[in-house]
This record gives structure tokens, C-alpha cells and sequence, in this order.
């Protein structure tokens, strides 16, 4: 078993004061090497949140989380950093690519803490989604399609063992997301990297192993029609 | 990809953004590079001014009451091999012939080539004719005179012995028709002197010998300078030996004269009486001598017979034999017809005696005629007679005019007769015990030495006395002058520390304005901090990147700032040389760039920012990864009220310490500032808190009814409490310490004749260019004087004696080791309860620190006192510590600083008692400062009476309360200078308030979107926008102002307070101005564009 919540649990405080409001209630879920899971659930469900506890983007209130055999919630910032780094890639609906750098750069931002930069490997991702010929472009010169590509390559820079996509294609138009779910989809069986993502794409979420839903805080195995 | 490339690309990328940070830390680092640039300027002028005052001169052999030869100099220069000079100096005062304009107090130098040589330039003037002069630059503006204008010099008329015996001649001045050659500029020693002050002083440079001519001092000077010697470095016991070497007879006012073949030959000085160490040297010679005192009586009485203005000597074997008593006395023949008396009968001499103020007391002594006998009208009976002026140089008794008064009609026939035949002959001898126990006195005990030798001998005798006397102890002194001076100047005031003080607001200011960019910049690019963090780059590693992109922001920002401080430097010494001339006095300063202050304040700038930048980043970082993947602009701090509660109770308590202190200050009425800045202080302290509690219970509430406006802006202020409190506290604390600390200006005494004050109670306060022998108070003295008119009738006056040195008040920036000396009579004080005292030492607890003055604290210790601000600031000293001087006696003497006064007329000197004043200075004849009480306040006629009568002595008056108000002006420019640069920094903060009212309104764009989204129109929002700012601004004004008002509350109680109103305001009104205009400027950056398509990117 690659990735086990248990009991997981996170609630965010009233801003009245009394009793907090709680998005994930015991969480369950475990998740096996190379497998591909879909999160879908109604908006504000909590997704996001159970995605970013998971990357350790953010801490729960209760409950543990082993990856491969260990206990995340255990590391210190500087070890939950380098896990992040080289265990687990991330894809968000914004893309959050760095104005300031070419896609090359971009895609290296990861690499930073390393003193060797694998170049090679960026070109030949880069080469796969179809952006060989922009690395000298900034993200202000690319359309949305172009820089969630880029943001898929700079989450695989680093070979990760676990993607984490959060709706992914949730600001793409519709071809768009379309081109991005099947990179997504080739590149990660490619990558052999087990995949998790949170999506309202059906699309998506039919090119998964798994489907859970996420709702009331609680997380079921998804028995709706694709 | 690596972190130098990332950071460079960010550089590039965002260096419009970084502009803020940028001009900040230019800001910051330009005024505190131009504040150290400042400092450096000043104490490189003084430097500066030590060298062009100086020249190449590293010592001084100064004489200040004797003359030597001038020969001296050379002869000096021979020994030391290096240059010396000769110099005549001397006090006087000039007359410009077409104007009639008269400067008092005007150093008169007498100097040949040699003198010229001594200047940097090493060039001479040229040569100048015997009646033409130079003036330098400040007396030559001073009097507006142009080449070939005609000037009045007078100088006193130098008498050899000293003003305050009996005998010295009547004090006469001595006028010289001078033609006024181009002015000497600094570079050749026109600004020479021996005092450390920045202030060039008044000087005329005549030609030596016209000045030895006219004032019969041929051969003459009283001071020489020495260069400094290129090959090896002058030291003191090599000076010392030179001068023991080559100083003769002649310099100490010595000769030794044959009396026309007699076996003996007399040691006479030109000062009359001979000095203690002379005596002593010779007792130490075992040659045989007789010590002679000769003394001239008003009258030899028996009976009803009288004999006027005779002489009556000490002279010892032969004349006076070891047989007669102390009590005997021996008679010409001449005297004993006369007086018509026989052996056996009992004389009665009858003599004056000086005291205090020239006043003459006259006593006399009985003694029994023990024989009468015959002698010589020959040279050696009129040997016997001292060579007073007035005295011995004149044909008839008639013509006689010695210092005493005399009564020219008492002289008979027969008195004219004797001096045609026996000139001043003793007519009667005692023994030099019973001569001495009369008529000794500070001066010496003898007024000859008789060495019962052959001529031969004389050249001997001369060399063993030089051998045996040490000219320190006659007051030949060497002075290490340049060392001195520059030592003065090194610890002079620092003004790049008292700059940077000043500064400090601007420099805080322009820090938290670069610090605010810095971290309004980062909040925009919270996103590129989550996705570093989320592609698990190690937070230190993403600080650190942020760190050094500020930082190199922050170091191009710097290295401008070095360009700007200096033209900022340049902009302080401009104002320390115009509008804040009152801080430094009439001089002028120039810029000096020390490298070593540049590398020092980026250094400083650059650490400064880098802190504040660190600060800045500390809670970026923290936050959560979601939070800064979230929204980069949205600002949703929770709507937490804190705990209130607290606040609140410190309120309270800050109200309840301020009421207290003012309640109690206002009981014991005692106004003092201190306590008033301490309750403005809690009283600020309290709005703030009551702020912070207020916006805190906001946060809480829940609201009840319809929110209107006017609640959503309040609660805007509330929401972000943090940043309302920053705001209003930075605009609050600014203008509190601004107004309170700018406007806290001395003022003169309420009351300024009361005798407290710092006036004493004196009306006048004037300083004469020669001194004053006469007392004042005495109405023959008056009458001469004409100061009797009825403005005048109630006047007393007080005098003091003066010796010169370095001014030690304010106005001069050197730190002082020699300050002048005054010498008074601590009972005239004493008894009029002039002056206050600040401090004392434990010693003299319960006593009058005046009459302690008069205190025995050892041998050669002196109790003294002084303004305290001069003993803390001046000399840098705290009372109970000593002053060492070295006395006329060449004796080391350690003034001990006893009491200090408050801020008072004497700030600049230090006082002692006359009667110590006298010992240790015999030399220094009569007063040269009066100080005059009982006359009207603000009359103007005792004072044009009081000047005229006064004139020839080269008189300076002025008010007492005005000469107070001049030192005030030092402490008051600095203030108005707090005050200006203070306000400077106000309005850099308002730049800041500016940047706050942007930012809240960017990040509140969404917000106002909706308002219109729901209905409100622009001209709404705009309101509400204005309402929440200006709310911010006049709650920061309000709570400086009021708190700054309950500080000045004593300036306000006073008949006339000394406020700058219009400044103030001035301020005030142009920080308001500049909130308003951020305002809208905010406000109209807003409602830019369409509000509605910020919804649509939402």
C-alpha cells in the first residue's frame, strides 16, 4: 500500500465563535502502487482539502497518514519539504507558473534543491506534451492549454511517486481539457506513477482505476453512472 | 536553474515593483550617510580650522602680563632648529575713520616676516609700511573696510608693573592712525589664535617694530610661536631646555646695575617688585646680597609736623645697622629739621596699601627715631628709590603722576629742593623685617637685591641666577597649542551623531516605507510562495531567495542612496551655515566626503534594511500553503477582537499614572517639562490602547439593525486592526515626539530680573577690551567717569576679573581643557541671592555654594563653579571633578568643580574667587566684566550712560537676558532642527499612510465590486473609501496632538510662550494635506475602470 489515511479528520472555525466547521469527518482511504484514483463530490465537499492534506499542503485535526509505510504527520517542515520535492507532484487548477520564468525554468523550479539539474529529462517531457519548441517562452505567451502543460511536466520533473491533481482541468476549455486528460492519463502509465485526482471532468474520472465520492465529509466508493 | 538565475530573473521581472523598495532604502540610506558626511564635515573643518588658525605652529612660549626680548625667538630658533616667530599681542579696539564704526575687543598682533612664513602657505604678505595694517577677513566685513581705507587703533599703554599696585602708571590708551592693506585671508594665518573655536577672531596685524615704537616696548614681545621641525618631532623637555639655555635678565624684566664704583651692584626689575622665585634663586646662589624694599609713604609725621610724599627704604648694612629693632627707625638729617624730632622721639609713616577695586587704604606704622644721620647725595642713595612711573621719571615733584592720587599743593619749596638734590633718596630707614611686615605683597617682598660684590662679578652672578631660576616659575610656559587644538577639535561635538538623532524619524520612516513595499510586493506574489512550498522547496530556502532578491533590491538601493547622502550632506552643511547658523556661531563649513564614512553608513543603511526586510518576511513564510495558493491579494485576516478586555484595563491604568503626575505636578507647582512628557506619553499610550480595544469589540459584535456606510467602513477599520493600529500609531508617536520634543525651546526668564534667574538679577552684562582698575560703585570714580546721571542713581555694579582662555560655552563646538577664568567676590553674590544652583557636592550640603568658593580643599586644589550644561557638555566633566590650570608660579593648581549653576550669564567659564584669582594670577590686573543691577528693566538710557562712560575701555554691552537668550539660540536651532527634520520624517510616514490606503483598496477591489454589484453608486463607495482612510489619519493627528498638548501644557502657562506656532502648524496642515490627497488618490485608484469585471475574474 503506497498511500493509508485513517480517521482522518480537518474543520475549519466559525468566524461566530462555537463550533468549528468540519469538512472531513474519519476519513478512510487507501490507495496501492501505479493505481489511479478519481475524488469527485459535490462543491465544497472538501476535496481540495482532503488533496492538499494528503500533499501535506495542509495539516488534518485528527487522524494519521503513512505513506509508504510511513508517517507523514510526523516529519518536520524541512523532511515534509523534501518528501514533497521528490515523492509527490502536483497539478492545480491554476497553474501557478512563475511569470518570471521561461517554461524551461518553470519546469526546473523543482530541481532547485538539487545541485544537478536533470535538463535532459525536462526536454524530453517537454517534448511529450508538446512544448519543445516554447521553452524560451514565458508563461504570459502561452494559452491556458500550454501552461497546464507545462505545470503537469514541472509536477513529473522530479519522477514522483504519487501525482496529485487537483481539478486539473477545471479552468481549461473544453478541447483544452481534453488534450490535458490524455497527456495525463499516457504520460502518468508512462511514468508508472500512482495518480489521485480531484476532478468534476467525467472524462477524467472515467480514465481512473477508482472513484470515491467525498460528501458530508465522508468518503464512499462512487456507485453513479460515468 | 539555480537560485542566483531564479533570483536575477525576479529582479528583471519585477523591478517596477521593487521601485518602492528601491527609493526607500535610497531614502534611508542617503539621510544616514548624509548625516555621518555631516559629522565628518564639521570635525573636518575644525580640523581644518585648527590647522589654517595655526599654520605651522606646534607650540607657543606665551607670556600674558610680561615682556621679553624679541631676540628670544631667535635664539630659540638657533637652539630647537626650526623656525620661530616673535609676536607683540595684545588686546585693543578699532575706529574705521569714514564710518565711525567701533570694534571692541580686537586681537592686536605686532609681527614681522617670520611671522608670515609661519602660515600653511609659507609665503609672505609683502612687505607693509610702519602705519598700515592688515586686518583679517572677519573684522575687515565686521568694519567694511577696502584697501587704503584709514583706521583708529587703540591700545592701552603697557606699563611693566602690573595694574594692580599702588604705583602703576594711570591707565592710558594709545591711538594709531592706520592704512588698511587687503585683508588677510585664512590661508595666512588670518585667522590666528590661540583659543579653540570654530569663530575666527578679530585681528589686526601690525608691523612689530611700529608696535614695540609706539608703545615703548623696543626689543619687546610677549609671545612666541615655534613650527613644527620636519626632522625630528619638538618635545617638551627639549623646549624647556632650549629656552633655559638662551633666556637672559633682560626677558624676565631683570638687570643687574653697578652703582658707580661702589663694591656692590643691584638686581632691579622692570615689574618693581622681584619676584618670590627670583628671590628665592638668589638665596639659593650663598653669594652675599642684601634684599632691599623701598616703598613710597604720603607722609613722615611728628607731632604736628609733617613731611610729605617722601621714600623710605629697607636697605639693610650699611645704612640700617643689624642693631636696630624692628621698631626704629633711622633719619636724614634733612628729615629730622624737618620734622623738627631728635633720637628718641617717635615718627609716624603713613602709606597706602592696594585693595580690592584699585581702592587705597591708607595706614601707618609708628617707630622710634633711632639716629639721625647724613649721607651722599650720590647714585647709590638714589638707587635706593624703585623706578616708578610717574615717579622716578620727572624733573619737579609737581610733575609727579604715580597711580595713587597725590596732592600736588602739599608740595613745598624745600620738597622741590630735596629732589633737585637727593631726587628720591630714602629719607628715613627701617629694618626689612618691619618693611616687609608693611609693605610686601603679591607681587614680591623686595623691590632690589644688593650683591655685595665687585662689577666683575656680575657676569657670573648673571649665569648662576639664569642657572638657578626656572623660567616656568616666572610663567614661562611652554603650550603644545597644535596638539591641543586638534585634540579640542576630535572631541568636539559630534554632529554626526546628533544628525543622525535628528534624522531618526526620516530614517525609521524611509525603512518601514521600504519594509511595507517589501511586503505589500510579497503578499502579490503569495501564489510563487505556495507553489515553491508545494514543490517542496525547503521554507529557510524560499525565505532566503525572497531575502536576497530584497536584498539586492535593497543594495542598488543603498549604493544610490550613497549619492543622494551626500547631496544631503551637502544640504545640512548648507543649513548649518545659513538658518541654523545659531548652532555653530559665525563660521563657515565645508563638505568633506570621508570614504570611510561612505562604506560605513552603506554598511549601516544596508544592514538596517536587510533587518527590516528579514522582519518583514517572518510571517510570509509561516502561513499556510493553501492559503497562499488561495487568492494573492485577498486580504482575509480573521475577524478575531483579541482580548479588549486588556487593552482597556491598560488604559485605565496609563489615564490613571497621567492624572496622577499632572495632579501632582499642578499641587506642588512645579510646571517641570519632564514630568508633562512623561503624561503625554501615557496619554498617547492610552488612546492607542483604547483604539485597539474599541476596534477590538468591533470585531466582536454582532450588528444590530441595517449596516449603513458609515458601519462598513468602521468595521473595515476594525477588520484589519492590526494594520488600523500600525497606522494611526506610527502617525500618533511621529507628530507627539515632533511638537513635543521640537517646540520645547528655552525661553528666557519670566522674570529676568529676579535674582534667581539666570541673569542673577543683573540688569547689564557688559565686557571691556582693557581692564577696568577703578571701583565702579565709588562715586569720585563716577564722577570721573560721568555716570551720574539720575537713570543711574540706584545702580551698583559688580566686577570680576578676567583671565583668557577657550570658551567652553555652546556656541563653541571644540571641547575645551582651558576655559576662561573668572575671578569674583562670592559675598556680592552671596548677598543678593544671585543665580541658581543645579548641583553641588555632598560636601558643601547647606552651605551657599558662593561663600564655598572660599572653601581651603588643599594645597593649590580651588573650589570653582560653572553652568552645569557647560561641566556635562562643554568639558565633558561632572562636578566634584578638577580642572587643571597652570598658574602665573609655573605650579600646576586643580580647580575643583563644587556647585554647578543653572543655565546662567557665565556659560563659558568657570569661577573661582577673586582672592584665588589673585593668588594664582597676580598678573592680571583689574576687571574686564561688570555686571550692573538696580537699574529700571528695559530703561535704554542707563545703558547708552553706562557705554559712553565706559568707551575707552572698548566697552560691550548688552542685556543680561539677551546675553542669555544668545546661548539659548544653540539649544533652540537644535530643536528647530529636530523639529524640521522631524517633520520631514512626518511627511516620508505619510508617503507610508499612502501606500496603505493603495494597497487596502486593491485588495478590497472585489468588495467595492459587489457594493456597486448590489447597487451602491461610485460617488458611494468613494465616500465610504474616504471615510475609513481619513478616519485612520485623524485619529493618528488627533492622538500626537493632543498627547504633544498635554506636554507643552507649562510652555503654556508661561507669559510669553516661546511655541513655534506657524511651523507647527505648518506641519500639521501639510500631513493633513498629504493624508487627504492619498485618500483620494486612493479613492479615485479604486473606482478605476469597471468595478464589475473584477467580479468577472473572480
Amino acid at each position: 500500500m503506497l498511500l493509508e489515511l485513517h480517521n482522518i479528520c480537518k474543520s475549519y472555525p466559525s468566524p461566530a465563535g462555537g463550533a468549528g466547521l468540519a469538512v472531513l469527518k474519519k476519513i478512510d482511504l487507501s490507495i496501492e502502487q501505479e493505481e489511479r484514483v478519481a475524488v469527485v463530490g459535490p462543491s465544497g465537499s472538501g476535496k481540495s482539502t482532503l488533496l492538499n492534506i494528503i500533499g501535506t499542503l495542509d495539516r488534518p485535526d485528527g487522524g494519521s497518514l503513512h505513506f509508504d509505510g510511513t508517517d507523514l504527520l510526523q516529519f518536520t517542515e524541512n523532511r515534509t519539504a523534501r518528501f514533497r520535492n521528490r515523492d509527490v507532484g502536483f497539478v492545480f487548477q491554476l497553474h501557478h507558473l512563475l511569470p518570471q520564468c521561461t517554461v524551461l525554468e518553470n519546469v526546473l523550479i523543482p530541481t532547485l534543491p538539487e545541485k544537478k539539474k536533470n535538463i535532459q529529462r525536462a526536454l524530453h517531457l517537454l517534448k511529450r506534451v508538446g512544448l519543445s519548441t516554447h521553452i524560451h517562452h514565458r508563461p504570459g505567451e502561452l494559452s491556458g492549454g500550454e501552461r497546464q502543460r507545462v505545470a503537469l511536466v514541472r509536477a513529473l520533473i522530479n519522477k514522483p511517486r504519487l501525482l496529485l491533481a487537483d481539478e486539473p482541468t477545471g479552468s481549461l476549455d473544453e478541447v483544452s481539457s481534453l488534450e490535458l486528460v490524455k497527456l495525463l492519463t499516457t504520460i502518468n502509465k508512462q511514468e508508472k506513477t500512482t495518480m489521485l485526482v480531484v476532478t468534476h471532468s467525467l472524462e477524467l474520472a472515467k480514465l481512473m482505476d477508482r472513484v470515491v465520492l467525498l460528501k458530508n465529509g465522508r468518503l464512499e466508493p462512487f456507485r453513479g453512472k460515468l | 536553474m539555480n537560485w542566483l538565475k531564479f533570483i536575477l530573473s525576479s529582479l528583471r521581472y519585477y523591478s517596477r515593483q521593487h521601485a518602492g523598495l528601491f527609493l526607500g532604502t535610497a531614502l534611508s540610506a542617503a539621510v544616514l550617510v548624509g548625516a555621518l558626511l555631516a559629522g565628518d564635515s564639521v570635525s573636518h573643518s575644525l580640523q581644518r580650522f585648527v590647522r589654517l588658525r595655526l599654520g605651522q605652529v606646534e607650540y607657543v612660549l606665551e607670556q600674558n602680563e610680561r615682556f621679553f626680548t624679541a631676540d628670544l625667538a631667535a635664539d630659540l630658533a638657533a637652539a630647537l632648529k626650526t623656525s620661530t616667530a616673535p609676536v607683540l599681542k595684545l588686546r585693543g579696539m578699532v575706529i574705521e575713520n569714514n564710518s565711525g564704526l567701533r570694534v571692541n575687543n580686537v586681537q592686536v598682533l605686532g609681527v614681522d616676516e617670520r611671522f608670515w612664513r609661519m602660515s600653511s602657505q609659507s609665503i609672505s604678505l609683502g612687505a607693509i609700511g610702519d602705519n598700515q595694517a592688515f586686518l583679517n577677513m572677519r573684522l575687515a566685513r565686521r568694519l567694511n573696510t577696502h584697501t587704503g581705507d584709514r583706521i583708529v587703533l587703540l591700545i592701552e599703554q603697557i606699563d611693566f608693573m602690573p595694574k594692580d599696585t599702588a604705583f602703576s602708571a594711570r591707565q592710558n590708551t594709545k591711538s594709531f592712525h592706520l592704512e588698511v592693506q587687503s585683508p588677510v585671508g585664512d590661508d595666512h594665518l588670518g585667522r590666528f589664535s590661540l583659543s579653540s573655536n570654530q569663530v575666527s577672531p578679530l585681528t589686526v596685524f601690525v608691523p612689530l617694530r611700529t608696535l614695540q615704537d609706539k608703545l615703548d616696548l623696543a626689543g619687546k614681545a610677549n609671545l612666541i610661536l615655534i613650527a613644527e621641525r620636519p626632522a625630528s618631532v619638538l618635545q617638551l623637555p627639549e623646549l624647556r631646555a632650549a629656552l633655559k639655555s638662551k633666556i637672559t635678565l633682560a626677558d624676565m624684566g631683570l638687570s643687574l646695575e653697578t652703582q658707580n664704583k661702589q663694591p656692590y651692584f643691584d638686581l632691579i626689575s622692570e615689574r618693581v617688585f622681584i619676584e618670590p622665585a627670583i628671590e628665592h634663586a638668589v638665596q639659593n646662589l650663598n653669594l652675599p646680597h642684601q634684599p632691599i624694599l623701598s616703598y613710597f609713604v604720603n607722609s613722615i609725621d611728628f607731632n604736628k609736623n609733617t613731611t610729605p610724599y617722601s621714600f623710605v627704604s629697607a636697605p639693610g648694612p650699611p645704612l640700617v645697622p643689624d642693631t636696630l629693632n624692628d621698631d626704629e627707625i633711622i633719619i636724614l638729617r634733612w628729615l629730622a629739621r624737618d620734622l623738627r624730632v631728635h633720637s628718641g622721639d617717635r615718627v609716624e609713616l603713613r602709606y597706602f596699601i592696594p585693595a580690592p577695586l584699585n581702592t587705597l587704604e591708607e595706614h601707618s606704622a609708628a617707630f622710634k627715631v633711632q639716629s639721625v644721620i647724613d649721607i651722599k647725595p650720590d647714585d647709590s642713595a638714589r638707587s635706593l628709590m624703585p623706578r616708578f612711573s610717574g615717579l622716578s621719571d620727572v624733573e619737579n615733584c609737581r610733575d609727579w603722576h604715580p597711580g595713587i592720587s597725590i596732592d600736588l599743593s602739599k608740595i613745598r619749596n624745600k620738597d622741590e629742593e630735596y629732589w633737585d638734590l637727593y631726587r628720591g633718596t630714602p629719607k628715613a630707614f627701617i629694618t626689612l623685617n618691619a618693611a616687609q611686615k608693611l609693605w610686601q605683597n603679591r607681587f614680591g617682598r623686595v623691590t632690589a637685591i644688593r650683591f655685595l660684590l665687585k662689577d666683575a662679578d656680575m657676569a657670573s652672578v648673571a649665569k648662576e641666577l639664569l642657572n638657578n631660576v626656572s623660567p616656568a616659575a616666572l610663567g614661562f610656559l611652554f603650550r603644545p597649542v597644535l596638539v591641543q587644538g586638534l585634540k579640542s577639535s576630535s572631541q568636539a561635538v559630534d554632529f554626526g551623531q546628533l544628525f543622525l538623532g535628528l534624522s531618526f524619524f526620516i530614517i525609521i520612516s524611509a525603512l518601514l516605507l521600504s519594509a511595507l513595499f517589501f511586503v505589500f510586493h510579497r503578499q502579490s506574489r503569495n501564489s510563487e510562495t505556495g507553489i515553491l512550498k508545494a514543490v517542496g522547496i525547503p521554507p529557510q530556502a524560499i525565505k532566503m531567495a525572497a531575502l536576497a532578491e530584497g536584498a539586492g533590491v535593497a543594495f542598488a538601493g543603498t549604493g544610490f542612496g550613497l549619492i543622494l547622502g551626500i547631496i544631503y550632506s551637502y544640504l545640512l552643511i548648507l543649513g548649518l551655515n545659513t538658518v541654523w547658523q545659531g548652532a555653530v556661531g559665525e563660521t563657515s563649513l565645508i563638505l568633506f566626503i570621508n570614504p570611510y564614512s561612505l562604506l560605513f553608513g552603506f554598511t549601516l543603511a544596508f544592514c538596517a534594511a536587510l533587518f527590516f526586510l528579514w522582519r518583514a518576511l517572518k510571517s510570509q513564510t509561516k502561513r499556510q500553503i493553501s492559503l497562499l495558493q488561495a487568492n494573492t491579494l485577498q486580504y482575509n485576516p480573521p475577524l478575531s477582537g483579541g482580548k479588549p478586555a486588556i487593552s482597556l484595563f491598560i488604559t485605565c491604568v496609563c489615564i490613571s499614572c497621567a492624572a496622577v503626575l499632572i495632579l501632582f505636578s499642578v499641587y506642588s507647582q512645579e510646571l517641570t517639562t519632564p514630568i508633562f512628557f512623561i503624561s503625554g506619553t501615557l496619554i498617547l499610550c492610552s488612546f492607542i490602547f483604547l483604539l485597539n480595544a474599541l476596534f477590538g469589540y468591533v470585531g466582536k459584535s454582532k450588528n444590530k439593525g441595517y449596516p449603513n456606510l458609515f458601519t462598513v467602513g468602521y468595521k473595515n477599520i476594525a477588520r484589519r486592526k492590526r494594520r488600523s493600529i500600525l497606522t494611526i500609531t506610527l502617525l500618533a508617536v511621529g507628530i507627539f515626539c515632533v511638537i513635543a520634543v521640537g517646540v520645547n525651546q528655552q525661553e528666557l526668564p519670566a522674570t529676568p530680573a529676579e535674582p534667581s534667574s539666570g541673569t542673577g538679577g543683573f540688569i547689564f552684562y557688559a565686557e571691556t577690551t582693557l581692564p577696568i582698575i577703578d571701583n565702579l560703585n565709588e562715586q569720585s570714580v563716577k564722577r570721573k567717569l560721568h555716570m551720574e546721571d539720575s537713570s543711574l542713581a540706584g545702580a551698583s555694579y559688580v566686577q570680576l576679573r578676567v583671565r583668557p582662555g577657550d570658551d567652553a560655552s555652546c556656541l563653541n563646538l571644540n571641547r575645551t581643557a582651558n576655559p576662561r577664568l573668572l575671578g569674583v567676590d562670592p559675598l556680592k553674590f552671596a548677598q543678593r541671592n544671585s543665580f541658581s544652583f543645579e548641583t553641588a557636592i555632598p560636601e558643601i550640603k547647606g552651605e551657599n555654594p558662593w561663600l564655598a568658593l572660599h572653601n581651603d580643599l588643599g594645597e593649590n586644589v580651588i573650589p570653582a563653579v560653572a553652568d552645569q550644561t557647560v561641566i556635562t557638555w562643554g568639558l565633558g566633566m561632572n562636578i566634584g571633578d578638577e580642572l587643571s590650570y597652570i598658574d602665573e608660579k609655573g605650579r600646576e593648581i586643580k580647580l575643583k568643580l563644587i556647585a554647578g549653576l543653572n543655565s546662567s550669564i557665565f556659560q563659558g567659564s568657570i569661577l573661582i574667587s577673586e582672592k584665588q584669582f589673585i593668588t594664582h594670577f597676580p598678573s592680571i590686573s583689574g576687571y574686564r566684566i561688570v555686571l550692573a543691577d538696580g537699574i529700571t528693566p528695559g530703561a535704554e538710557q542707563p545703558g547708552k550712560i553706562i557705554s559712553a562712560a565706559l568707551t575707552s575701555f572698548g566697552i560691550d554691552l548688552e542685556t543680561a537676558a539677551g546675553r542669555l537668550a544668545r546661548f539659548h539660540v544653540v539649544e533652540n536651532t537644535y530643536l528647530l532642527m529636530f523639529l524640521m527634520l522631524g517633520g520631514l520624517g512626518l511627511l516620508i510616514g505619510s508617503i507610508g499612510f499612502g501606500v496603505i490606503i493603495l494597497r487596502n483598496v486593491a485588495e478590497s477591489r472585489n468588495e467595492y465590486a459587489i457594493l456597486q454589484a448590489v447597487g451602491f453608486n461610485k460617488k458611494s463607495i468613494a465616500l465610504l473609501i474616504l471615510y475609513e482612510h481619513l478616519t485612520l489619519l485623524i485619529l493618528g493627528m488627533a492622538c500626537g496632538t493632543l498627547a504633544a498638548l498635554t506636554a507643552l501644557i507649562p510652555h503654556f502657562t508661561k507669559a510669553l510662550p516661546n511655541v513655534p506656532l506657524y511651523l507647527t502648524a505648518f506641519i500639521l496642515f501639510t500631513l493633513l494635506a498629504s493624508g487627504i490627497f492619498w485618500s483620494y488618490l486612493g479613492t479615485k485608484t479604486a473606482l478605476k475602470g469597471s468595478l464589475i469585471s473584477v467580479l468577472r475574474e473572480e
